[in-house]
């Protein structure tokens, strides 16, 4: 304790009065921030999107926490034309160093411009999907549907093919289906119309889409296109291929699995098949 | 009630309801009957409702919480200057009101319940266009026509055509938000509503009567709007499936 205190007692008065000083001002720059944030949410950005107020907040903080830096350094003597001055050279040499963070913010501000996603959008990008948690000037930031944090640098978003799946309030599944040749095609057709027609979680309108798309390797191709809305996409899902597998099992129409058909040269004959052993049981004397 | 058997349960301090929709019965009068103490279904479905008083439950008829598209039977062309009136029948909702006596102004507003499992449906475009319920209905020139039933009201619909072009349509949206519903002789009645089509590419112009319909007596209102009914709106009423390509 006595050791402390004869520290204490060494500390020019200057330096001492400096630091309260400098401490009063950070605590009186954290206030004012945190001031101005609340007035502005509750005031200007009471009405803008989630995306917005995080972008607003975001610069308040920035601008804020610049200005009371440079405070803090005038009070310490730093003379700051000359600090700026520096500051300049040095930020031209952090520039050629740091292109990929100038790269990302140019990018950041391009998204925000653009808009191609909000906060609590599902975007897919590259081989990742998730919910957007927030939009930076540098990166945005996902929750996989795993529950994973994924950091994805505005350079890459904007550089790569984004996918918003929830931008628009309906959807279309697209199901491929394959029948036996053997089966009939209208029956088909109208089986997997009333599959969709009937399913609780499709759309009446616009109608399913049920389209021959093509004679497969295996068997005749279908596609089932079935609208929902986009918050029913796994219900829809499960439901439909389960009803589908159901309904066809039901009614004895085949789903096939890639096979190959061996032929002799005659399409309609079937490949002759001799059993070895028959003709020693049909006449097993051999005369 | 139509195909909604509703089962309900009233212990202390709670309510316990279980929908449950059956098949339409072939050639059964859908109305609406109330039954004795039956054994209660077992269900993971059973909705459990807290409600310190409220010994009564009264059924009230309502529109549906969303509009309705309607299929009419047949595709229709109005030419220009010329006016159709139709009648729809449209299914009613039934919103259980609990409350101290069975008059219907004082009870709580418990849940709402469709009488026939309504399908979900989209009318407009596939950015801007809205959640409806869809139905394929015909559509009457005369009210007689329609066959009787307790769980629908009948919608009188005045359609004029004021463009200079043929107004083609296969499906009608009806803004069901705007209709009340009356108490008539032998049915249920919604207000008039009057559209006016003014050109492809506009919207049409929507005027819900404020007043019961001059028919069949309907003068007793049941239950009003859920949105206030205003001079005009402005809303898109008919579509043709062809506009939407599908693919």
């Amino acid at each position: 304790m006595q050791f402390i205190y004869e520290w204490f007692q060494r500390i020019p008065a200057s330096v001492g009065r400096k630091g309260i000083f400098i401490g009063l001002t950070l605590a009186a720059g954290i206030l004012l921030i945190r001031i101005a944030l609340s007035v502005i949410s509750a005031t200007a950005l009471k009405k803008a999107s989630i995306h917005n107020r995080l972008l607003v907040r975001n610069i308040i903080v920035y601008i804020g926490t610049i200005i009371l830096f440079l405070i803090i350094l005038g009070e310490l003597g730093v003379n700051l034309s000359a600090f700026l001055g520096a500051a300049g050279i040095i930020g031209i040499a952090i520039g050629f160093a740091s292109q990929t963070s100038v790269s990302n913010i140019i990018s950041g501000l391009f998204l925000l411009g653009e808009k191609p996603f909000a906060v609590g959008d599902v975007i897919k990008v590259g081989d990742k999907t998730g919910i957007i948690i927030t939009i930076d000037l540098m990166s945005i930031k996902i929750r996989t549907f795993d529950n994973l944090y994924i950091r994805l640098p505005n350079e890459k978003v904007l550089n790569t093919e984004v996918v918003n799946v929830t931008r628009f309030p309906i959807r279309r599944l697209d199901i491929a289906i394959a029948v036996a040749y053997k089966e009939d095609v209208g029956r088909v057709k109208d089986l997997l119309a009333d599959i969709a027609r009937t399913d609780p979680y499709a759309l009446s309108e616009p109608e399913p889409l049920v389209l021959i798309q093509n004679f497969g390797a295996s068997g005749i191709e279908f596609l089932l296109g079935v609208w929902f809305m986009k918050s029913d996409f796994v219900l829809l899902k499960n439901s439909l291929l389960q009803r589908i597998k159901e309904r066809l099992d039901a009614e004895g129409i085949e789903i096939p699995f890639p096979h190959n058909a061996l032929y002799t040269g005659l399409a309609t004959k079937p490949f002759p098949i001799t059993i070895v052993g028959m003709d020693q049981a049909a006449n097993p004397h051999g005369g | 009630m139509g195909r909604l058997r509703l089962w309900t349960e009233r212990y202390e301090q709670e309510w316990h309801l279980l929908p449950i929709y059956g098949e339409a019965e072939e050639g059964a009068e859908p109305g609406f009957a109330i039954r004795g103490k039956e054994e209660k279904p077992p269900s993971a479905d059973w909705r459990h409702y807290l409600l310190r008083d409220g010994p009564w439950a009264t059924p009230l008829p309502v529109m549906m919480d969303r509009p309705l598209i309607v299929r009419p039977d047949r595709a229709l062309v109005l030419l220009p200057g010329e006016q159709a009136r139709f009648f729809i029948s449209l299914p009613v909702w039934f919103r259980l009101l609990i409350g101290k006596t069975v008059v219907p102004e004082s009870g709580r507003r418990l849940q709402e319940f469709p009488v026939i499992p309504m399908a979900n449906a989209w009318f407009g475009d596939p950015v801007s266009g809205e959640l409806c319920y869809f139905i394929a209905a015909r559509l009457y020139p005369e009210f007689e026509q329609i066959p009787y039933s307790s769980v629908h009201a009948v919608c009188p619909l005045w359609i004029s055509n004021e463009s200079d072009k043929d107004l083609s349509f296969d499906r009608i949206c009806l803004h069901t938000e705007f209709l009340n519903i009356y108490r008539g002789t032998r049915r249920f009645w919604t207000n008039e509503v009057s559209v006016l089509f003014k050109g492809s590419d506009q919207e049409t112009r929507l005027q819900p009567s404020k007043s019961a319909p001059t028919l069949d007596g309907a003068a007793v209102l049941v239950s009003g709007s859920r949105k206030l009914i205003e001079l005009w709106h402005f809303k898109k009423t008919f579509d043709l499936l062809k506009q939407f390509t599908g693919f």
